[in-house]
Order: C-alpha cells, then sequence, then structure tokens
C-alpha cells in the first residue's frame, strides 16, 4: 500500500462539484423524510406494498449489474441458495446460506 | 404519526451487519481506487464523507472518466437520488420523532439501512441509525484503503455476492401473503425488462419495478 501523500492544494472545481453532489444527495434523502407529506389513505397502502418488490427487485439489479449479464458461478449459487432458506424468513440464516454457497463454488473451483 | 408496530418485527443483530459491512467496505475500498486518479487521495475520501452513496460515486467517477462535464455529472446525480423518495416513503411512517430528528436521521438512507429498518418496523429508527453508523464507517475507512493503494480484488467476488443475498433475504421478510410474493415475482420481472429496454436509466429500474409491482392491481390481486 503507497503512504499518504501531503496534503494538496484543494482542486476548486473538483471540490464545488463534490458539494454540489453531496448536496444533492443529502436533500433528496432528508426531503424523503421531512418535507415531503406524509402518506395517507391508498397512497399509504402503496407505500406500505413497496418494500417486497422493491427488495426483490433490487436483489435482481445487484445480481445482473446495469449491463445485465449473468454472474460468476459462485454468485448465481450464493443467490441460490439463499432463495432456498428464504421460507425461513431470517436474515441471518439467508446471508449464511448466500456466503455459504459462495464458499462452496469457490472450493470446488480451486480442488 | 404513529409508527405501525409489526408483531413479527426481526431485530438486525450485530452478526447480520458483519458480512454488510464488510461487502460496503471492500466497494468502498473499489471506489477508493477508482476516483483516487480523478479526485487525488484527500478529496477521494472527501467524497465518501460528504456524499456516502455508492450508487451515486460510482455513477459520477464512470461518468467523470468517460469525459462527461459537471452538468451531465449533476443530471445523472439527480436522476439516481430518485430513488431514495422511494426509499424515505416506505420508511416514514416508521420513524419517531420531529423534523430535525428526520432530517439528521436522513443522512443514513441508503437501500442496505432502510430494508434493515423495515425488517424491523418497529425498531426502525434505532435500526436505521445503528446499520447507518456501520455502513457509513465501513464506506469510509474502505474508501480511505482503496485512495491509498490499498487492493480489494479478490474479495471483490465474494462482496459483489452479498448485495442479492441481503436483498432476497429482505424481500422474504417483507412478504407475508401469497400476493405479496407475487408482488415481489412482479418487481423483479418489471426490473429486468427495464434493464433490458432502458440501460441508460438502469439506477431507476429497480426504484420503478417495484413501485409498479405496488400498485392496486398488480401482482394478481
Amino acid at each position: 500500500m503507497e503512504s499518504w501523500p501531503p496534503f494538496p492544494e484543494l482542486a476548486v472545481s473538483d471540490l464545488a462539484l463534490l458539494v454540489m453532489v453531496a448536496a444533492i444527495t443529502y436533500l433528496s434523502r432528508a426531503a424523503a423524510v421531512v418535507l415531503f407529506p406524509s402518506a395517507r389513505g391508498e397512497l399509504l397502502a402503496l407505500v406500505g406494498r413497496i418494500p417486497a418488490p422493491l427488495f426483490a427487485s433490487l436483489a435482481v439489479f445487484a445480481f445482473v449489474g446495469d449491463d445485465v449479464v449473468l454472474p460468476e458461478a459462485s454468485t448465481i449459487a450464493a443467490v441460490f441458495a439463499a432463495l432456498l432458506v428464504t421460507p425461513k424468513r431470517s436474515l441471518g440464516l439467508t446471508l449464511a446460506a448466500g456466503i455459504a454457497g459462495f464458499v462452496v463454488v469457490e472450493l470446488v473451483r480451486l480442488m | 404519526m404513529t409508527p405501525r408496530a409489526e408483531p413479527n418485527s426481526h431485530p438486525v443483530w450485530p452478526a447480520t451487519l458483519v458480512p454488510i459491512a464488510a461487502a460496503i467496505g471492500v466497494f468502498g475500498m473499489l471506489y477508493g481506487a477508482a476516483a483516487q486518479p480523478i479526485f487525488g487521495t484527500w478529496l477521494t475520501l472527501f467524497s465518501s464523507v460528504v456524499i456516502f452513496s455508492g450508487t451515486v460515486q460510482f455513477s459520477m467517477v464512470g461518468l467523470l472518466a468517460a469525459g462527461a462535464g459537471p452538468v451531465a455529472v449533476l443530471w445523472a446525480v439527480f436522476v439516481v437520488n430518485i430513488r431514495n423518495f422511494a426509499l424515505g416513503a416506505a420508511v416514514r411512517p416508521h420513524l419517531l420523532g420531529g423534523d430535525l430528528r428526520r432530517m439528521l436521521i436522513s443522512w443514513f438512507l441508503i437501500d442496505e439501512t432502510v430494508g434493515l429498518a423495515l425488517a424491523a418496523p418497529s425498531q426502525a429508527d434505532r435500526t436505521l441509525l445503528r446499520s447507518g453508523v456501520v455502513a457509513y464507517l465501513a464506506w469510509v475507512s474502505g474508501t480511505a484503503v482503496g485512495a491509498a493503494g490499498g487492493a480489494a480484488v479478490a474479495l471483490q467476488g465474494l462482496a459483489s455476492a452479498v448485495f442479492p443475498v441481503l436483498f432476497v433475504g429482505l424481500a422474504a421478510l417483507m412478504v407475508r401473503s401469497a400476493t405479496g410474493l407475487a408482488r415481489a415475482g412482479a418487481g423483479a420481472a418489471v426490473t429486468l425488462v427495464l434493464l433490458f429496454i432502458l440501460p441508460g436509466l438502469a439506477g431507476l429500474a429497480p426504484i420503478l419495478g417495484g413501485v409498479v409491482a405496488a400498485l392496486p392491481g398488480a401482482g394478481g390481486e
């Protein structure tokens, strides 16, 4: 690992860009839980239905990536193992099964 | 608004946070290594300290590396951050306290922490804060190691596997009926289709998929 360089003179344009990116990111988070009105009625019901499909969608996105390609065999095994234990509805068990699936395939590859 | 306490709340154990934090740390290292040639070491670290969003930061660095200007970067960042509105809407009913408290805790609003908070809705505040602090420290320290030249390539495969597994587990926790399962399947299918037909909006695809599948009538209801 390289040693850290001395603190440099800041590149103002880069610094300004990062500050603006940070501001947009934080304001979008704060707006979502502070500025926007609370959901009521049918909108509240809709919001209550979002988590399951949202996380299933994020799982697909994390699985295939933004270039939509099949991942490594070990990642496929990890997700398959995780899916097998989903009826138990335990996040810890799902993570453990996923990591175990990944490790098994990696070990088979090494043999 | 009174938070909705649910009887089957699953507390988030520290052991659950370890693999998630480790995966976030590895991706922080990869981000640090990717951003260092563009921003230099100190600004790379600064970016993770003040932004704390892997999706935003990887998008930003990817665009800058491809020669995009500041306006294009800011537009992309705005589009990517639209996902926060859906995350915030989902978790807001479970957050206690006034505007200032929610404003402070919103700093930790990322996919992983919202998922963990919704897994334990009766203690969403505490879970969002606790998992958020862990994720933030992992992200910033990972960035520091990556920006300083640390290599994480050997761990990239495992880190890549942890996130889909995490979201599978979170989706399973949220499914409470056959209709819910159908909605989850519909969300996954819509996301996959959107990724194919709208590759330029890949960062929004999972949010759109999740919201479309939650609409009345979707999921076989």
